[in-house]
């Protein structure tokens, strides 16, 4: 077959006009770049959140990507910032106060105060969750981030153990432990029972660096309101911190507990999901985690069959530790206003806000977004938490140096390599060698 | 100077060329050969040589997210890191694995080279089943090992307690100090070391060597000691430089398994580098440091292994 010259110009013609029309039709959306930790994509059902946008804003197209969790990626993504002026992504989403307390220092986050109003207004929130991101800054620019989704720090325990082991009344509801020796006679007796032919983990505490110096903080401040010294170091000298490592100490030697978490992060919580676990020391989600896990009807998530795991508060009236996995948007982002606009209507949406609490107990900032969820005791109990005394995490530039480090120094403790005398004078004089520098000393 | 230039052409065609046209030819051929370099040497340079040298500087300045102070620090960056008891505790862990993986890894290489030589039926069978762990994602495998010896669910507790009825024995593999090391080691072993690379140098001994012995009565032991390790020597050296680098560098199954702990007793000293920088970037300046004193180590002891494997090698 013979195609004339001109129809095969004709031919390439159309096409080149057809691509080009494609092209410039692709080109016509915006695309908005979020970036989330890895593990929240599916906790924070970002698919979802992504979809719905892009219903609301048929001009944009929005693209997920991730980071890796834990601290791990910040200084990379911060650096990118700085010695580029660009930013792979528009928004960011995850990474604790204490993790991006470099970025906030430096001056490198757009201002969220813009949208803190009618809904949004400051007092709509709780203030556990959004006093951390407050930084002393000139006038209108005081929030650099905003919590999307937060948790406090406590003990969950697993009701059926108590069960078994006596620790309920007469209407079989479990008896709290409020003292740390109670804590300790109760993991004691736990551990002697055992489920399958195996025996039970009685307390199961935070030894890496996911929670553990979080698990100091919310120690001290439960009984002595603060983790920090008048001057803003760490009060390492704190009895009740000296107190809450002893205790762990007594657990662990006596083989009350367990110590899986000093090589795998998730020891505890995966412990507290088989039924293995009679009490861990974390976040409050692990509860959630740990009753589907639990939950009879296996499939069904919520859980219909009650809180297998509940929690109890530290020791003390002091108040918890609230932390929120943050958004912020980078100066240097493509786009801003989309980011901004994003963060509004999908991260602080009653959708996402209620979603993942309902489904892995991350709970929502804003007080409005507490009547949808379920009506049950973790919830209740989260509540009051969140309207007593909280405090945030630590800020420090060095705060991950100081985190890593506090770790170390807690399993050369509990494993005997040196004293409780020692770790405190260890922290200390790492203390005296780390970058305190905090947010709000350089205003932006 | 010869006038004659051979061209080695399908034909094996001799050219007589003039000395000048030659020259001219050769000169033609050398700016072609370096034409077709020069990608290479420029991706090599800007990707490698580039950051090898920043990083170097970067030991003797400051760094933050918004400028580099050049030679501000001086050697008190190498003396802060020398002074760190991480460190130390690092170069202590790195030296000593290394110490046990890289003997174990070539035993268990050769051991597994000499049984596939010897092996004559399923041939092909033995060679993949061995190889799978090689074709598995070493962080799959990784994962694996940590849910096998989980202390409360993994299989391996699982058999020591209800197998062979001695709970005593069910421990905390990767968590407890006494028992961290030598599991990281076996783990690690797991593969049987550079297997494929004995068996290639086995595979190329002459079969006579073996038969000239068996006529004068050789047993398999005086086989092994007079043919195989003597004809293996140079396999051998290359397997033993490898498998120390390989060794001194070890980081994934660190960062998988164990995240350095118990107590930091697992940090590699690769491992050491990525938690600094993963600290924020005042600590970059500091990682770069380590990362340089590692260099040295580790090409001080490749250096030694390499002069202590040719002298032998030289004496035999």
């Amino acid at each position: 077959m013979k195609f004339s010259r001109f129809s095969l110009i004709f031919f390439f013609a159309i096409s080149l006009s057809l691509g080009l029309t494609g092209f410039s039709l692709a080109q016509d959306k915006t695309t908005l770049t979020v970036s989330v930790e890895a593990w929240m994509v599916d906790k924070y059902n970002m698919p979802e959140l992504e979809k719905r946008f892009e219903a609301n804003h048929p001009d944009v197209n929005v693209v997920v990507l991730t980071h890796e969790g834990n601290g791990v990626a910040y200084p990379g993504i911060f650096l990118e910032w700085s010695q580029t002026g660009k930013s792979t992504a528009d928004l960011y989403f995850g990474g604790l106060v204490s993790q991006i307390a470099p970025a906030i220092i430096d001056d490198q986050l757009i201002p969220l105060d813009g949208i803190l109003t009618d809904e949004l207004a400051p007092d709509k929130w709780i203030p556990g969750f959004l006093s951390p991101s407050y930084v002393e800054g000139a006038e209108g620019s005081h929030y650099p981030t905003l919590p999307g989704l937060g948790e406090t720090i406590n003990f969950q325990f697993n009701t059926n153990l108590f069960i078994q082991a006596g620790f309920v009344d007469a209407d079989a509801k479990p008896i709290l432990p409020t003292t740390y020796e109670q804590i300790h006679d109760y993991a004691c007796a736990l551990a002697k029972l055992e489920t399958n032919g195996q025996k039970i983990i009685g307390f199961e505490g935070e030894y890496n660096n996911n929670f553990a110096p979080d698990t100091w903080m919310a120690a001290v401040v439960a009984a002595e309101g603060t983790y920090l010294t008048k001057d803003g170091k760490i009060n390492w000298d704190s009895e009740a911190g000296k107190k809450w490592l002893a205790f762990q100490k007594q657990i662990v030697d006596k083989g009350c507990g367990g110590t899986t978490v000093f090589t795998d992060n998730n020891g505890a919580r995966n412990a507290l999901k088989a039924g293995q676990a009679a009490i861990i020391n974390a976040s409050n989600s692990r509860s959630s985690e740990g009753t589907n896990a639990l939950c009879k009807e296996q499939g069904t998530v919520p859980c219909p069959s009650g809180d297998i795991i509940q929690m109890f508060s530290y020791p003390g009236d002091g108040g918890t530790i609230a932390f929120s996995h943050q958004f912020y948007i980078p100066r240097v982002a493509a786009h801003a206003d989309l980011a901004l606009a994003f963060a509004r209507e999908a991260i602080l949406s009653k959708y996402a806000q209620t979603w993942s609490a309902t489904q892995f107990g991350k709970m929502p900032t804003l007080w409005a977004n507490y009547d949808a969820l379920p009506k049950d005791v973790n919830v209740d109990f989260i509540r009051t938490e969140l309207e007593g005394p909280t405090m945030g995490q630590w800020q420090f530039r060095d705060g991950q140096f100081l985190r890593n480090s506090y770790v170390e120094q807690l399993q050369l403790y509990l494993t005997g390599d040196q004293t409780l005398d020692e770790t405190i004078a260890a922290l200390k004089s790492i203390q005296d060698g780390a970058d305190l520098t905090v947010p709000g000393a350089k205003k932006p | 100077m010869s006038e004659t230039l051979v061209v080695s052409d399908p034909e094996n065609k001799v050219y007589k060329v003039p000395t000048k046209q030659r020259w001219y030819l050769e000169q033609r051929q050398s700016r072609f050969a370096l034409m077709l370099i020069l990608p290479s040497a420029l991706m090599i340079l800007l990707f490698i040589g580039y950051p090898v040298v920043y990083s170097f500087l970067l030991t003797f300045s400051q760094f933050n997210a918004h400028q580099v102070t050049w030679f501000s620090e001086g050697l008190s960056n190498y003396q802060k890191v020398l002074n760190d008891r991480a460190f130390g505790n690092a170069v202590r862990f790195t030296l000593l694995y290394t110490a046990v993986y890289v003997p174990l890894s070539v035993a268990f290489a050769l051991f597994v080279g000499v049984l596939l030589q010897q092996v004559k039926i399923g041939t092909a069978f033995f060679r993949s089943l061995l190889f799978l762990p090689s074709v598995i994602p070493i962080t799959m495998g990784l994962l694996m090992f940590q849910w096998v010896l989980d202390p409360n669910n993994g299989i391996f507790n699982h058999l020591i307690r209800d197998a062979l009825g001695r709970p005593d024995l069910a421990k905390n593999w990767l968590g407890s100090l006494d028992t961290v090391f030598g599991t990281l080691v076996a783990i690690t072993l797991w593969g049987f070391g550079p297997w494929i690379l004995m068996l290639a140098g086995l595979l190329a001994i002459p079969k006579d060597f073996y038969e000239a012995a068996r006529v004068d009565g050789a047993t398999h032991l005086q086989e092994f000691r007079f043919i195989t390790l003597p004809q293996l020597r140079n396999t051998l050296t290359v397997v033993i430089t490898l498998q120390m680098i390989k060794a001194l560098k070890i980081f994934v199954p660190i960062y998988i398994l164990t995240t350095g702990n118990p107590a930091g007793k697992t940090q590699s000293l690769y491992f050491l580098v990525s938690k600094k920088i993963n600290e924020g970037e005042q600590w970059y300046a500091y990682a770069s440091t380590v990362g340089w004193v590692f260099t040295f180590i580790v090409i001080i002891i490749t250096l030694l292994t390499t002069f202590f494997l040719r002298n032998r090698r030289d004496r035999v």
